[in-house]
């Protein structure tokens, strides 16, 4: 036998739905002839269990090794060829699916002749492709079965106890004394206005109690060694650092309330606060005044920050009951641009506002409040959208309602952990289905740090984000090829050729992963790819300048290869 | 019939929707068997059935299919559609239920999506699944089949077989996760909205379905009574939802589900004109603001803030009126409209008419309140939610199965 014909052909007619259009016997006549193919061959319906035995068969028994089916797309029956064969003991990089039925068939039903012509390019660049491509080379990790859980806020304390519970090591690091982030800074916790000790009880007692957790308080992150599986963690504590590992790091160190300064007088007029500033006023006792005005938006859902924080509303609604409650003659007032309470509870929370007495006046963006007064704000100006009066409210005092803001300094974290931050500064996570996923295999963001949220839904995110990390560092290794979150494998790893490698660093800037790195090898500069990291986008083969990059399963020679085969 | 995976201690996941699937997966990677239970024939629920997500924009295809993809091939996954939950009893600490699988008259993994069963069908009782369906395959309504069998002989991988019958499963788990999603409530008891006198006045979900890429008219705006391009159309939130004869509560998703469809009609017809009418613009979720902001400032569509008080045809059939009052001029109009989108009907799936099967108690709105020890409930049957929060609950009720074997002492 020809040494080079390895290349066993299967033609899938697809009970007539590729071969009454496709000309299957002249193609197969022109495989047995061409130089790479051993036989070639013209079956049913590959895709059913019984074929996909025979078809084993034959090919255990040829000992080629390499494999090409024409068949239909992988989208349809493809994927059950392509798992069956695998399952059956056949290399993934020995076989190669070319479809020749959506894409060719199907859409050229009324041009036989050209559809056989494509057929034969097809299989032509897929034989170019097979005879050449390689598989990445795999490499696993061990996988340490610790977490370190950045803030103790909420969302942070509950994916620590979670995880506590579930028997995993945990090292949860807050750069305060206390654990409870935003939480000790409130009266109540909206909507269920509950105390805030009593919403985070059961999680403090976790973190007191639970031996799996130590808890790190005042000490910062230092440096981000290391890879999902096994991070090396450097924590500083003021003059003292130690090391930890983990397998996974859940990032949870939420945001910080916006001060209004410079907006409706704050700072200028007595009585004027910001939200912040009346929870602390309200958790030390009762307040005096009996004419409140809440004014919602500032400094949101405009051009500077063009988004809603999602907690004001709620937070306003509370605040102004209790306030209700402590003075049901007082007068408590909301000045909202919308009131945003999705979904039921919420929705409902509103109605009860409105029923307890609290008064909501609708204003535009650009027709905002005028807060009046000479030392102390004595009244409120606003246009009623609702009656279309100018309306005048006697205040005692002025709520300013200003949004989570992103933590100014988090892109030291963001950098060390090589993640992203979106244009408004909070961590960018995977979109839709993956939303308290990162680029970064074994990293989680929850809570605030990643959108403005309430403790509730904080607290839902952190346990989200444990689950994540726990089906992570439950296993005992994870292979690189594994690492996808998306397609539960890679399609390949970046392979540098050393030797070629000018060092020029293009693929470290545009590697959007953090996977590549130069380092000197034998006194040259060269560029690495962390295989757990990579997850095979390709972006650094296309501005390496000398192809010194590649993806093994596809690289320049391949594809060149397969468009030679092209349009013949 | 007792069936696989029957160890390592399973989880009965009702519903295959976002929720459902992110649940499920996650069980499944750390190391549970999951019984995943969707009524429909594919897995996917209503995500499957958008044309595109907001805020990103993409296609809702891809970020769903690689997710059913791998439930699919998941070797602790047995996913059971055309299924549903018949009854469940508390045995010491295992859980008895009772899935009903329904006759998947053809076989899916037979199938090879020829199309000869549909064109010999007699009475058109065969239908493809949508677009987006993974595995793509053929649904035979069974009411509709006269039972000829013309599907079977000329079918040629001898996936049909219509005398299937159904069959009920017996598993044991040990615990359970509703994530049955939410459907459109039928809206034409509120008559002001006008709701089946016209052809042209939808629900939202239909609305998506008529103007999908993957849809009805492959992504062509067109009227459904004279199939001519709209001049305009109007889309009305809240109706039916934050109305105490209806649905008390927001549904959530409808501000932003309506900005993107104006958005994406205006993509495809920029002629047409958009008018919303809003009551709060609710656009809390991450990037929802801006999105709204690059809707409004990019294109021309209109909001007005009011509720309409009669939706009604013109009698000629060739438009519908609206009377409304514009909340912020005070002042009461009325204008024509080619098209009228309802958006804000959707309720929790459990209270649907038609639903079998054996259903959990429920809150007065219909809402499965927070588990009871049995159970944990995630994504909207538990409360509106778009998807993003909806997989985030779905992830932490698939947690909340371990914490509670760890509290149990298993």
């Amino acid at each position: 036998m020809d040494s080079k014909k390895t290349v066993i052909c299967v033609l899938c007619r697809c009970y007539g739905e590729i071969s009454d259009v496709i000309d299957l016997d002249s193609l197969k006549n022109m495989l047995t002839d061409h130089p790479l193919v051993s036989s070639a061959e013209i079956r049913d319906c590959l895709c059913l269990e019984a074929n996909l035995e025979g078809l084993s068969e034959t090919i255990r028994q040829s000992g080629t090794g390499k494999v090409l089916i024409a068949a239909c797309s992988p989208l349809a029956r493809g994927d059950p060829i392509l798992r069956g064969l695998e399952q059956r003991g056949i290399h993934p990089a020995d076989l190669e699916l070319v479809e020749i039925r959506e894409g060719c068939v199907w859409i050229h039903k009324d041009n036989p002749q050209g559809a056989t012509g494509k057929a034969w390019d097809l299989i032509n660049m897929g034989l170019a492709s097979l005879i050449r491509k390689e598989r990445s080379e795999d490499t696993t990790t061990l996988v340490r079965h610790e977490v370190v859980i950045v803030g103790a806020g909420p969302a942070g304390l509950a994916a620590a106890a979670s995880l506590g519970q579930l028997g995993v090591k945990v090292h949860l690091v807050e750069r305060g004394k206390r654990p409870g982030g935003m939480l000790n800074l409130i009266s109540k916790v909206a909507p269920d206005e509950t105390g805030p000790q009593e919403k985070l009880a059961p999680y403090l007692k976790a973190v007191d109690e639970n031996t799996n957790i130590t808890y790190y308080a005042s000490t910062h992150i230092a440096s981000v060694e290391g890879t999902v599986g096994d991070f090396a963690i450097s924590l500083q504590a003021g003059e003292t650092g130690h090391t930890i590992h983990a397998g996974a790091v859940i990032v949870a160190t939420g945001a910080q309330a916006l001060l209004p300064q410079g907006l409706y007088r704050y700072k200028e007029l007595k009585g004027v606060l910001s939200a912040i500033e009346l929870e602390r006023h309200l958790k030390a006792g009762p307040v005096q005044a009996r004419r409140i005005v809440f004014i919602q938006c500032v400094a949101a859902r405009d051009q500077a920050r063009p988004y809603c924080s999602a907690i004001c509303c709620p937070v306003s609604l509370k605040n102004a009951m209790a306030l209700r409650k402590e003075h049901p003659e007082a007068e408590v007032s909301i000045l909202h641009r919308d009131i945003i309470c999705p979904g039921s509870t919420l929705e409902h929370y509103y109605r009860r506002a409105m029923a307890k007495g609290v008064k909501f006046i609708r204003f535009e963006e650009q027709n905002p409040p005028v807060i009046e007064g000479e030392d102390q704000v004595s009244t409120v100006r606003v246009y009623d959208t609702a009656t279309g009066i100018m309306r005048e409210l006697d205040t005692d005092m002025v709520v300013l309602s200003t949004p989570l803001a992103a933590h100014k300094d988090a892109h030291g974290l963001v950098r060390m952990l090589a993640l992203t931050q979106d244009h408004l500064g909070f961590f960018e996570v995977q979109p839709l289905m993956h939303p308290v996923e990162t680029t970064v295999p074994g990293i989680f963001i929850c809570g605030s740090a990643r959108w403005p949220v309430l403790a509730d839904r904080a607290i839902t995110q952190g346990e989200a984000a444990a689950m994540k990390a726990f089906c992570l560092v439950s296993g005992q290794e994870i292979a690189a090829l594994g690492l996808s979150q998306f397609k539960g494998e890679k399609f390949a790893i970046a392979r540098v050729d050393q030797e070629a490698c000018t060092g020029c660093g293009n693929c470290v800037h545009i590697c959007p992963y953090d996977a590549c790195t130069l380092g000197l090898v034998d006194g040259a500069s060269k560029s690495t790819v962390d295989p757990m990291r990579c997850t095979g986008c390709g972006t650094c083969v296309a501005v390496c300048p000398n192809g010194s990059i590649q993806l093994p399963e596809q690289d320049a020679v391949v594809i060149g290869e397969m468009l030679a085969q092209s349009f013949s | 019939m007792a069936s696989e995976p029957g160890s390592r201690n399973p989880v009965l996941l009702v519903g295959g929707g976002a929720a459902g699937i992110t649940a499920a997966l996650d069980l499944a990677n750390a190391g549970r068997a999951v019984h995943l239970v969707e009524r429909g024939p594919t897995l996917g629920g209503q995500i499957a059935k958008l044309d595109k997500l907001y805020p990103t924009d993409h296609c809702a295809f891809c970020p769903l299919w690689t997710e059913v993809h791998l439930c699919r091939r998941h070797p602790l996954i047995r996913v059971h559609t055309l299924s549903f939950l018949k009854d469940i009893t508390q045995q010491d600490r295992y859980l008895n239920a009772i899935i009903v699988e329904e006759p998947h008259l053809v076989d899916e993994s037979r199938c090879i999506f020829c199309g000869r069963c549909v064109e010999k069908c007699p009475v058109d009782a065969i239908e493809s699944m949508r677009e987006h369906a993974y595995p793509r395959s053929y649904v035979i309504d069974a009411d509709a089949c006269n039972g000829c069998g013309e599907c079977m002989q000329v079918c040629p991988t001898g996936a049909i077989d219509i005398h299937r019958q159904e069959q009920e499963i017996v598993i044991a788990a040990e615990q359970v996760i509703w994530a049955t999603g939410f459907g459109d409530a039928d809206i034409s008891p509120l008559e002001e909205y006008g709701y089946g006198t016209h052809p042209d006045i939808m629900s939202s979900l239909e609305f998506e379905e008529w103007i999908a890429e993957a849809g009805t008219n492959k992504g062509a705006i067109i009227t459904r009574h004279s199939g001519s391009t709209p001049r305009s159309i109007a889309f009305i939130q809240c109706a039916g939802a934050r109305d105490k004869r209806m649905f008390p509560y927001c549904s959530a998703v409808c501000c932003m589900h309506a900005l993107k469809q104006a958005q994406w009609v205006k993509r495809r017809s920029p002629a047409v004109d958009c008018v919303i009418f809003y009551t709060d613009l609710r656009t809390e979720g991450r990037h929802y603001y801006e999105y709204y902001l690059r809707e409004v400032q990019g294109s021309s569509l209109t909001l007005i803030r009011g509720r309409p008080g009669l939706i009604h045809p013109l009698p000629s059939g060739e438009g519908i009126a609206v009377r409304y009052e514009d909340t912020l001029s005070q002042t009461r109009e009325m204008r024509r409209f080619d098209m009228v989108v309802l958006n804000g009907a959707l309720q929790p799936s459990l209270t649907m008419p038609g639903i079998t099967g054996h259903v959990p108690a429920l809150n007065e709105e219909g809402f499965l309140d927070e588990g009871n020890g049995l159970y944990s409930a995630c994504g909207f049957c538990k409360e509106p939610v778009d998807v993003e929060t909806s997989v985030v609950q779905a992830s932490s009720a698939a947690l909340h199965t371990f914490l509670k074997r760890e509290g149990n002492g298993q």
